[in-house]
């Protein structure tokens, strides 16, 4: 089981820098997530650690030992770009001996690694079978048991579950990280998809044109992102301006308590999911009144366009918790002081994504 | 890891740098170097040039022939253009009984030699309408010759442009002729361009067929690339005639450049008008006008290109048989012989230069490589192939054989084909194959030969069939070498100026039954990929 280091690594396309920078430490057996817009360099991330793109700086670091001058086909990590790249003119079995056969191994010892591997990914009866007679999740075995009879145990996933359909990705998505458990592999999964993030990642890596933003587990990232682009990009979050003052937070004319010691000017964010809603009148701190404007239902869960004091707040409730409540009525919202996330103002200039939230509400 | 040293090799940059710098000077020296010494040359003999200039039969005779070739190939192109792009359409969007075997017999035409392809048209238009005109028989004749060119061209260019927008066109409104004006052509319009400029470049630099045909129909007069053929053909070359020839080739060059990169620009700033409706337009959507439409442009297609082409096929009811060519077996050898040296060598030298160029685009120097192949398949071939012959024997006077020398002019013209039907397949392939089979541990050569080699096969067989059919029929750049090469095509020329019609015609149902055999080939490869 590989760690992974990345010093300074920057990596620039002509003028276009597309990698800024970038420090990041993996552990060893870790399923690391790297999270982040279109154009964020998530895939040039992956393809400078097999060395597919030259740095401008930095170094890359595996288990210890410096691979930044090592060409890809001695770096011994499993790629699996976007679409798997099965190779078109061989068939399934010409596709998973390629790495072996490549490597120079034995005749006899390619065919056993083969068959075992095939074995695993349960495609043992499809060796003969063409990648464009395969389904989207047998491709993706195939393309997982390719790299892994190459003998990688740090494997790059580049979006591998976007050219599935929704019930099918929620499904592979689980069975990708059991089955990277099982085998004591070190996986870096790149997606754009939050969801997809917080639910397999061991660790998430968000990153944002070029730069690593924030970093820590799904439960950090949700409950106590440290950049306001982390509450924008992972999980929803309702953003207003306010002005903070001895742990209150004043947005118009309302007034939320909030654990964060900041003053003046800010930008508050509150998480969608942990705007509570009460069809009496609650007793927690920080309870208001509020006006039911619109109802929008997304099967478990439901979301409520909510107006308080002319301010609008959006909610997200499981649908049974709030079964029976109409548009126009009047219900209590209580949110948690340590939910009122505060950040300097200046930092909305950065991210013109949650300004136009902001102008959208 | 047990790795070969070749494999080994791959991997070192110096090597592969010096392997990239000798096939760009291949292509350089080769394909650029001798126009720019004809240029060189002509600067050198300055003080001569008034022996040519000061001529006025051979200047008479150049403006003669310029204006002549400019006016055809001018007219072959608008002709082409409004035939082909009705015909295109209907090969493109309706199903008819026989539309395969139509749309593959259109191709035979490219395939033919053009000195037979001008026996067999010049043939048809005389029996049939006894054309005498030079300018139109000879008009017929590149009509022929390049109407599968724009056929093509403009097929591929229509299919490129997605049937959404039509759709979304027909949807908000638009009659279907109305949508073909201001959605269709206008989105298809650098497609509908390259097909005029490759038509015009044809008709321009079309020699063999043309001579075979002005001598059939018994004019004196002659396009750029004949009168260069005719002077070549004197026999006691003297300086003077070298240097009308080079004068001539260098005009040739210089002007087809300037007219079709002009042409290029000019066209693609025109806006096709799109702000006007006109009532007509609903009414010409409708059917008396659109089968009047698809009559017109599949009767041209037939009658026009078609039958004309392959007319010397019947020859045998009009003239007697006086007996098997003698001289066609050897002709056809020699022939043979240098398509097969020309496409080794743009083998060899051709898959490099289009992995440098389809793979570094960014890089300056490749993009000059890239807009450099382009220009041997505008300049006209006879002009070319002078340029070669003059550097070859004067500049490197290093005694090369007739045989090498034709070899290295079929080349000059014949790779930039190959080159592209490479980069286009290297585009279609996904560089993530590529990548992969590195992180897999394949090294760059061993990943060029099982991943990239076998995808862009397809692509690699078609260039290498095209360039070997090109060289096969080529005339004009194998006569400005040596004006009486004993090569398939120049051997028919010769019969057909020694009024040996017979002879001639057996030849040409020969070769049309090679060319269609090399055709039929040239289809299956491309329906494999």
């Amino acid at each position: 089981m590989p760690r992974v280091e990345l010093k300074g690594v920057t990596v620039r396309y002509g003028r276009k820098i597309a990698l800024d920078n970038i420090d990041i430490k993996i552990k060893s057996g870790d399923y690391a997530i790297v999270a982040g817009p279109t154009g964020a360099g998530k895939t040039t991330l992956l393809k400078a650690i097999c060395g597919l793109v030259p740095l401008v700086k930095g170094r890359i670091i595996v288990n210890g030992e410096d691979i930044t001058e090592v060409p890809p086909e001695k770096r011994g990590i499993g790629y699996l770009p976007q679409g798997y790249a099965l190779f078109p003119h061989l068939d399934v079995w010409g596709n998973v001996t390629f790495g072996p056969t490549s490597r120079g191994w034995d005749k006899s010892d390619v065919e056993v690694i083969a068959r075992r591997i095939l074995n695993m990914v349960g495609l043992i009866e499809r060796a003969d079978a063409y990648p464009h007679e395969l389904s989207g999740g047998m491709a993706q075995r195939v393309a997982l048991g390719r790299a892994i009879a190459s003998g990688a145990d740090l494997i790059l996933l580049d979006e591998p579950l976007s050219a599935l359909d929704v019930m099918l990705r929620m499904i592979l998505r689980y069975e990708i990280k059991k089955m990277a458990k099982a085998l004591n592999l070190t996986v870096i999964h790149v997606t754009h998809d939050q969801e997809e993030a917080m639910s397999i990642g061991d660790r998430i890596f968000l990153l944002r044109k070029g730069r690593v933003l924030e970093e820590g587990s799904p439960e950090e990232l949700f409950k106590s992102p440290e950049n306001p682009f982390t509450a924008y990009f992972i999980g929803e979050s309702n953003f207003f301006i306010g002005y903070a003052d001895n742990g209150v937070v004043r947005i118009d004319d309302l007034e939320l308590r909030s654990t964060s010691r900041l003053r003046g000017e800010v930008l508050v964010a509150i998480r969608t999911r942990r705007v509570k809603i009460f069809m009496g009148k609650g007793e927690t701190l920080n309870s208001i009144r509020a006006r039911v404007e619109e109802i929008r239902f997304f099967g478990k869960v439901t979301k409520l366009l909510l107006n308080v004091n002319g301010l609008r707040i959006i909610s997200e409730m499981p649908t049974l918790k709030i079964r029976g409540l109409k548009q126009g009525e009047i219900v209590f919202i209580s949110i948690d002081p340590m939910d009122v996330l505060l950040y300097e103002l200046e930092t909305l200039e950065e991210y013109p994504e949650i300004k136009e939230v902001i102008m959208n509400s | 890891m047990d790795i070969g040293p070749i494999e080994e090799l791959s991997s070192n940059r110096i090597l592969r740098t010096a392997w990239y710098s000798i096939v760009v000077g291949f292509f350089l020296l080769f394909v650029l170097i001798p126009p720019i010494y004809l240029f060189a040359y002509l600067a050198g003999s300055f003080d001569k040039l008034p022996l040519v200039l000061n001529n006025p039969e051979i200047v008479k005779d150049m403006k003669s022939a310029m204006s002549l070739s400019y006016a055809i190939a001018a007219t072959v192109t608008l002709i082409d253009l409004i035939a082909a792009l009705p015909m295109a359409w209907i090969l493109l969007k309706k199903e008819f009984r026989l539309k395969r075997f139509l749309d593959t017999l259109l191709d035979l035409p490219m395939a033919l030699p053009t000195s037979a392809l001008g026996f067999s048209v010049a043939m048809f238009w005389l029996k049939v309408a006894n054309l005498r005109s030079a300018f139109w028989a000879v008009v017929a004749l590149h009509v022929a010759m390049s109407y599968p060119y724009m056929l093509r061209t403009l097929i591929a260019s229509l299919k490129a442009v997605k049937s959404q927008y039509e759709i979304a066109a027909r949807t908000l409104g638009a009659h279907p002729f109305t949508v073909a004006r201001t959605v269709t052509l206008p989105i298809a319009k650098p497609g509908i361009i390259a097909g005029c400029i490759l038509c015009f470049a044809k008709s321009l630099s079309e020699t063999g067929g043309t001579a075979v045909t002005l001598s059939i129909i018994g004019v004196l007069e002659r396009t750029g690339p004949v009168l260069i053929k005719t002077w070549k053909s004197i026999t006691e070359q003297t300086e003077v005639f070298i240097l009308a020839g080079g004068i001539l080739s260098a005009i040739l060059i210089i002007s087809s450049l300037v007219a079709l990169y002009s042409f290029k620009v000019l066209a693609s700033r025109w806006k096709i008008p799109i702000k006007r409706i006109w009532p007509w337009e609903k009414r010409i959507s409708r059917k008396p006008f659109t089968s009047i439409r698809d009559f017109f442009s599949v009767f041209f297609s037939i009658f026009v290109v078609l039958i004309p082409s392959i007319f010397i096929a019947l020859f045998p009811l009009w003239l007697k048989v006086e007996g098997l060519p003698s001289g066609l077996f050897s002709a056809i050898w020699n022939s043979v012989l240098i398509a097969s040296i020309t496409t080794v060598i743009n083998l060899i030298t051709g898959v490099p230069l289009s992995i440098l160029i389809a793979r570094s685009r960014s890089s300056v120097i490749t993009s000059i490589l890239d807009a450099l192949v382009n220009i041997p398949l505008i300049v006209p071939t006879t002009a070319l192939g002078f340029s070669i012959s003059l550097f070859w024997s004067r500049g490197v006077a290093l005694g090369l054989s007739d045989l090498t020398v034709i070899s290295l002019a079929h080349i000059s013209f014949t790779q930039p084909l190959l080159v592209r039907n490479v980069i286009a397949s290297l585009e279609q392939l996904d560089p993530s194959l590529e990548d992969t089979a590195r992180t897999l541990g394949a090294n760059p050569l061993e990943t060029f030969r099982k991943i990239t080699f076998p995808l862009i096969s397809p692509g690699i067989v078609a260039g290498t069939i095209l360039s070997f059919t090109r060289s096969l029929g080529e005339t004009g750049a194998t006569i400005s070498v040596v004006p009486i090469a004993h090569t398939a095509p120049v051997y028919i020329v010769e019969l057909v100026s020694k009024r040996a019609y017979s002879v001639a015609g057996i030849s040409c149902i020969i070769l049309l039954l090679i060319s269609g055999i090399l055709l039929y080939a040239l289809k299956r490869t491309g329906r494999g990929s």
